[in-house]
């Protein structure tokens, strides 16, 4: 076996980025998947991009904006967006103390 | 005697009042009641149906893949996070299907969040191949095709980020269309790789295809992402008998089975004999797109699945399932500092790469053809050996993905094993019109070996 790319301490950094709660056997599972998986997307490399433009969307649009007073179709009412949350407190989302 | 009858016919009973649309619906329920125990395609069923004949699909009953908010229709993505979510508001897709009322029998089971090819990774049971139980339909879009080939609908719905309608399409023989990217609205779709993510329908024929493609394509102002171009009247294109030059990369035809790759062969013949060309093309090897699009999905994942707090919808992130886990990983991982440049703006780079090496190709012919997936559909359980394996199973898609052109899967037969074999053509941007005539001359020609009616028969 050779040296992991990941160590354990960049497995929690990443967890705790992504707000994830791993058990030490998904640590070790992740950190041998992630190996392997970064192992294969080096084959990249092989590619000279040096004078290539990065793609970030393939639709050939550009500052797809609203018109200015459009109705903005998409908003939801109060009751609509408090349906599904489990804690509310005189109509808001209720969150644990942060401070 | 309504075993196996297309939309095209269905709707031309309920037209001439042979049956009525909540006749039909219940026809379907019964079916479901009746093999969905065994099969897991569904869900959750729909209770609340409004029945009208007029529309492009009056009375029209299909199954939604589960990553589509129904408003008022729990809508789970096959996640527990999502489990007990109530939509406070519709999809575009299945808004526009309402509005040609169409009805929804329910929602169907995918690989949680979309994320895979064998709809095992849902949270709530694997969907099994209607061809045989001990092996899997394909995903993500999993129920949906399984739906369809034992006919639990008649046609449905489906999404694709890299092969999730073509793959599924293709291992339980039905026909998938994936559109090109922009196309048809993602708004109201549960987003797993933004830049990608892309609904289109699974039907028992390339008529229905092109049916339901004309009712959900088309601009839609709440997408930024969607293509003000219109829409071109897929039926219609239908009646013209085209010839067209189709490609043939060797790279496409690596590593197949060998059942696969007869069929294929076959499959170019009967294309010769309608009077099509062929012509040798070369690709970059789709080895490079498995990296860009591990690289980009995985990274657009992480941020998509970044919303779910469990504040205000859902439970929070201690529900995500062992794919969901590895994905986020992997994409904070290239996401993160000291690795962007090296993995997210190389792969973005080599995006730009892979589209242009499709526009050259197809000035030079008008599809490529090949394989939705090298070999036919694998026992239950076999992809979780191999966490990066779905990713080569998918080989063949993710090019195309990539570079967001559309593509079709169609049945060419059975295996050794009586298992389906998919073969798909994939043209040029916005060319859906063109795939749907070359598809359906072939469907005309070959009825698909018997394959689609096989399947269905297996489920009297």
């Amino acid at each position: 076996m050779g040296k992991k790319i990941l160590s354990r301490e960049e497995i929690l950094h990443l967890a705790g980025l992504a707000k994830l709660h791993l058990s030490d056997e998904e640590i070790n599972k992740y950190q041998g998947q992630l190996d392997e998986t970064i192992n294969y997307i080096k084959n990249l490399e092989e590619l000279d991009t040096s004078k290539v433009v990065p793609t970030n969307s393939v639709v050939d649009l550009k500052n797809v904006t609203f018109e200015d007073g459009a109705e903005n179709k998409k908003g939801l009412t109060v009751g609509e967006s408090l349906s599904n949350t489990k804690e509310t407190e005189k109509n808001e989302f209720a969150v644990k103390r942060i401070m | 005697m309504l075993l196996g009858k297309t939309l095209v016919e269905l709707k031309e009973l309920i037209d001439s009042k042979e049956i009525s649309p909540d006749e039909l619906f219940k026809y379907f329920m019964q079916r479901i009641k009746k093999y969905n125990p065994k099969l897991n395609a569904y869900l959750t069923l729909n209770k609340d149906v409004d029945f009208k004949n007029s529309g492009v699909l009056g009375g029209i009953p299909l199954a939604i893949k589960d990553n589509f908010c129904t408003y008022g229709l729990r809508t789970t993505a096959s996640s527990k996070v999502l489990e007990n979510f109530i939509p406070p508001y519709e999809s575009t897709v299945t808004a526009r299907l309402k509005k040609e009322n169409a009805v929804f029998l329910g929602k169907t089971n995918m690989d949680a969040w979309a994320h895979g090819s064998s709809t095992e990774t849902s949270d709530f049971g694997a969907t099994k191949n209607p061809w045989d139980l001990t092996r899997v339909p394909g995903g993500s879009s999993g129920g949906t095709a399984c739906a369809v080939s034992s006919y639990l609908a008649p046609g449905g719905i489906g999404s694709e980020t890299a092969g999730s309608i073509r793959q599924p399409a293709a291992w339980s023989g039905v026909v998938g269309l994936k559109p090109t990217y922009g196309r048809v609205s993602r708004y109201g779709v549960i987003a797993m790789g933004s830049s990608l993510d892309c609904p289109g329908p699974l039907t028992l024929c390339v008529k229905d295809a092109a049916l339901i493609l004309g009712v959900i394509a088309g601009h839609d102002s709440m997408d930024a992402t969607s293509s003000p171009r219109s829409i071109e009247n897929y039926l219609e294109a239908l009646k013209q008998k085209k010839s067209y030059t189709i490609g043939l990369c060797d790279d496409y035809f690596e590593g197949l089975d060998r059942d696969v790759l007869n069929a294929v062969e076959k499959s170019i013949e009967v294309f010769k004999k309608l009077g099509f060309k062929t012509k040798k093309v070369k690709l970059l090897s789709p080895q490079y797109a498995i990296s860009v699009y591990t690289i980009i999905q995985r990274a657009e994942v992480s941020s998509n699945l970044s919303r779910y707090d469990g504040i205000r919808y859902g439970n929070d992130r201690r529900s995500f399932g062992d794919e969901a886990k590895r994905r986020i990983m992997l994409g904070t991982y290239t996401l993160s500092y000291g690795y962007y440049d090296a993995f997210y703006k190389k792969a973005q780079k080599v995006r730009t790469l892979i589209i242009e090496d499709f526009k050259r190709v197809f000035t030079e012919v008008d599809f490529v053809i090949g394989t939705p997936t090298p070999i036919t559909a694998l026992k239950l359980g076999e992809f979780e050996k191999y966490p990066f394996f779905g990713e080569l199973m998918d080989k063949f898609n993710e090019p195309g993905a990539m570079a967001g052109i559309p593509g079709i899967s169609l049945p060419v037969g059975l295996d050794r094993n009586g298992l389906p074999i998919g073969m798909q053509l994939m043209g040029s941007y916005f060319r859906e019109a063109d795939i749907l005539n070359a598809a359906y001359l072939f469907e005309q020609e070959t009825d698909y070996y018997g394959v689609i009616k096989k399947g269905i028969h297996n489920y009297e």
